[in-house]
């Protein structure tokens, strides 16, 4: 059976197969695509036209070797390898077969669909270049080329997904990041298996985690090539999926998540302020409803007078207890965060009337909520969007809940014992081995990346640092 | 897939810990603070004598769940003054709490037969600090909290207000339980608290109530008041007026009145105890005075620094026999408000030093008062 027929039998049942023949002085030649994937001009301009000025006496000498040399295109190979073949003609490479010959010849004509770089959007900074990645491998890492033109920077492909087949690219720099760190993670992503499709980069940071079940985030993503570049600077690890507009930064401690592109653009005052700011709003978003609560349900002694008669007022009318009343405007402030994510973007004004009106209003005068704690519960909304990272932003505004709980329960010492459990269990997650809770550096004398602080440049001895690595789990892929 | 065995047992356990919560979460008791009557003010007075109770316990609390925050007063008797809850709670809808406790009021009969039992149990209760002020009322304690002021504030609030703007800036001593405590304790140290009177419609801190350990023994005007107070430390006054003598500044001016008065704004008092002579004992006072020049009751030229140096001399003298004076009436009263009993007692090793050998030591002491009063900003006040 020709190579020709078994490809007819692969693609019997997709319509966008295109086997088209063309008979030159005599031979047949058979290109065949995906009509869909492949690219018409490249096609035409690429494969058929120079074909088609094939003269006769080289013709008759025609050879996939030869037809190689001959055809204008960007990458081209020999094969007759079924699978290969069927996979590259998925990706929108063309397949010419001679008649009767035993090896094909596989040309790159896939088609683009690729949307213009555009500006970050997720991570919108004042300061540093604006330009994000976006949905092709390629592009990104030719963003990353531009901003790092050192030949220490290193890209090994890997492939993933038994379907979808995505490439996954291990980004590093050489001598800077640590060895054992890139081959920790390259035996982990190789281990990776019966995966279907990796559609995403976070998908591949999930399970990359050192601890799966963490609430927390172990690895950084980010959509700016100037803080990919910063990273690899500082010993970083970086993975690229094609298809996800987000690299993942690895290893990373917990206070990296708090800091942002332009902390480092910013006059150091400014930039360290904003830093100090962010760690506060933090602090804020976890604690603030809770130890309302704690107040507002024990602790009646801590309230100082003046605030005491307001809240004494503020809270008479409402008919539930505060943990109640905190959870109930808590899931409602949830219930705004996901709709406003989740709504069209034309319906979008009617979620500031709901929220704003219904509920902060409304709620507060039919004696539902007090509206100390619709402030309250306000300050710690807004507090956990200050955090640069929405990933962490998100894992905070959940641990709000069981502290809320805790608080409502037993108090303050609900709230301790809370706070001891998370910061137990951040002292226990390590990233690609390095502590999470790495010892933090307040005044940042020589590396930047574990620091609440940010330090004038010049002060820094030098941008990169090395980590403690605990060492890796050994019992990981079970 | 990548749960391996270690952590599948930890997720198990998140049930068991959700139980044991469940279990234990009504351990705590709520306070919800719209439902509790939250005490600002607590009164003690001796209990009527044909009655079987020690005590009248009068607590002004926060009506519990009113849209309005004015404090209501309630009484009853009993023999201790925290048995008597039982009887409060049958007279108020909401659970009392003394979290919030700010002033302690004893009446004056109460506090001349002596107040630290009922001091000691607020020492032992949780729930409060140590910053509770303990003051003497007049006649009874029950008349003060349940009496209006002009401004119609909460009695409470207005009591707590009156008294901190006192302390941080008046004639009373810090009057806190804490110091208090420490006083009452602390053998050469008296306490001293704050003596307050209530007049038709006004409230006020008419003099400062001498304790003997825990008993009042008598009062000191205000005068006696602020060289106490003066005497106790560094302390910052609002204002004083001094009163000066003419005879010697006859000099400088034509007096139109018999009296010259000098006003001080921002006093600032800075004192030092020496003890000189620890067989008498002999003490020395050096106290510094530093004021404002706010007003001057009669016209006097005070372009010349000689005319100030003068005036500042004349005010030292009137200050010194004042410090004199208030130091005679306490040594015949045999109390110590300003503790120089402790003084003497860190600086001169004295073994089985007791408050009974220090009364009767202080009878005999000798205090020496080294007064300088400076005046700044002669021309313009601020």
């Amino acid at each position: 059976m020709s190579i020709l027929n078994r490809l007819h039998d692969v693609f019997a049942e997709n319509c966008q197969w295109t086997c088209r023949f063309l008979s030159i002085h005599g031979r047949t030649v058979h290109i065949m695509f995906l009509s869909n994937v492949a690219d018409d001009q490249l096609l035409s301009e690429g494969i058929l036209r120079p074909l088609q000025k094939l003269d006769s006496h080289e013709v008759e000498q025609l050879t996939p070797d030869y037809l190689l040399g001959q055809l204008p295109l960007k990458k081209g190979e020999l094969s007759c390898d079924l699978e290969q073949i069927c996979h590259k003609l998925m990706l929108g490479w063309s397949y010419v077969w001679i008649q009767d010959g035993t090896d094909g010849l596989l040309m790159y004509t896939a088609a683009h669909h690729e949307r213009s770089l555009s500006k970050a959007e997720i991570e919108s900074d004042e300061y540093g270049p604006q330009v994000a990645f976006v949905e092709e491998l390629s592009t990104n890492l030719s963003l990353l080329y531009k901003l790092l033109p050192d030949s220490k920077l290193c890209v090994s492909s890997l492939e993933m997904g038994d379907v979808s087949k995505t490439v996954v690219n291990i980004v590093y720099l050489k001598e800077y990041a640590n060895e054992d760190q890139v081959s920790l993670l390259r035996s982990r992503i190789s281990s990776l298996q019966h995966i279907n499709g990796m559609l995403d980069s976070l998908k591949l940071a999930q399970l990359l985690d050192d601890n799966v079940a963490t609430l927390f985030p172990t690895m950084l993503h980010t959509e700016r090539p100037d803080r990919v570049c910063q990273g690899l600077l500082a010993n970083k690890i970086a993975l690229f999926v094609d298809g996800s507009p987000f690299a993942v930064l690895c290893p990373v401690t917990i206070y990296e998540f708090f800091h942002a592109g332009s902390d480092m653009y910013q006059r150091w005052i400014v930039g360290m302020l904003l830093r100090v700011l962010r760690m506060c709003a933090m602090i804020a978003s976890v604690f603030v409803t809770s130890i309302y609560v704690a107040a507002i349900t024990f602790h009646y002694q801590v309230i100082p007078p003046e605030l005491l008669k307001t809240l004494i007022q503020s809270h008479s009318r409402v008919p539930f207890p505060p943990i109640l009343e905190a959870l109930m405007l808590e899931v409602m402030i949830e219930l705004l965060r996901e709709s406003s994510i989740r709504m069209p973007s034309k319906v979008g004004q009617t979620m500031g009337v709901v929220g704003g009106i219904v509920i902060g209003q409304a709620a507060v005068e039919a004696g539902f909520i007090s509206n100390i704690l619709l402030m309250i519960v306000a300050l710690g909304t807004l507090s956990s969007f200050v955090v640069s990272n929405f990933a962490m932003g998100n894992s905070l505004q959940i641990i709000r809940f069981p502290l809320i709980i805790l608080a409502g329960a037993w108090g303050g010492v609900g709230i301790i014992v809370g706070t001891c459990f998370i910061i137990i269990h951040l002292a226990r997650q390590t990233s690609l081995g390095v502590p999470y809770l790495q010892p933090m550096n307040m005044l940042a004398g020589k590396s930047d990346e574990h620091s609440v602080m940010r330090m004038i440049w010049k002060w820094m001895k030098r941008e990169n640092s090395s980590y403690r690595i605990r060492k890796p789990k050994e019992d990981f892929a079970e | 897939m990548h749960i391996n065995n270690r952590e599948k047992k930890r997720v198990y356990f998140v049930p068991y810990i959700l139980l044991i919560f469940l279990v234990v979460t009504g351990c705590a008791e709520a306070k919800i603070i719209d439902k509790l009557g939250i005490l600002v003010a607590v009164g003690y007075d001796l209990a009527d004598e044909d009655s079987n109770d020690r005590i009248r316990t009068t607590v002004l609390s926060y009506k519990p769940g009113a849209t309005s925050t004015n404090t209501v007063p309630t009484s009853a008797s009993n023999n201790t003054s925290k048995g008597v809850r039982e009887k409060l709670s049958l007279r108020t809808s909401a659970k009392l709490v003394i979290g919030q406790m700010r002033v302690a009021a004893y009446g004056e009969p109460l506090a001349r037969g002596g107040i630290i039992t009922l001091t000691d149990t607020f020492q032992r209760d949780s729930e409060i600090g140590t910053s509770v002020y303990l003051v003497v009322a007049k006649d009874s304690a029950e008349q003060l909290l349940n009496a209006k002021n002009r401004q119609r504030a909460g009695t409470g609030d207005y009591l707590y207000d009156l008294l901190k703007k006192n302390i941080e800036s008046g004639i009373v001593p810090s009057p806190t339980l804490h110091h208090f405590l420490n006083a009452y304790y602390r053998s050469g140290k008296d306490p001293i608290l704050p003596y307050l009177e209530v007049q038709g419609d006004e409230i006020l801190i008419s003099k400062l109530a001498l304790m003997k350990d825990d008993r009042m023994i008598g009062s000191l005007n205000l005068t006696e008041s602020f060289s106490v107070k003066a005497m106790m430390g560094s302390n910052h006054f609002l204002t004083h007026e001094i009163e000066l003598n003419t005879e010697r500044l006859r000099k400088y001016y034509e007096p139109t009145f018999d009296k010259l008065y000098v006003t001080l704004s921002h006093v600032m008092t800075k004192t030092r105890i020496k003890v000189i002579d620890k067989n008498t004992p002999e003490f020395q006072v050096q106290i510094r005075l530093k004021g404002e020049m706010e007003e001057v009751s009669d016209l006097i030229n005070l372009e010349e620094a000689e005319v100030i140096h003068a005036l500042e001399r004349e005010a030292e003298k009137t200050l010194k026999s004042e410090f004199e004076d208030v130091m005679r009436k306490l040594q015949k009263k045999q109390v110590d408000p300003v503790g120089f009993g402790s003084h003497y007692r860190s600086s001169v090793r004295v073994q089985d030093f007791t408050a009974e050998k220090w009364r009767e030591m202080f009878k005999e002491a000798r205090f020496v008062f080294d007064v300088k009063v400076t005046f700044v900003n002669v021309g313009i006040t601020s």
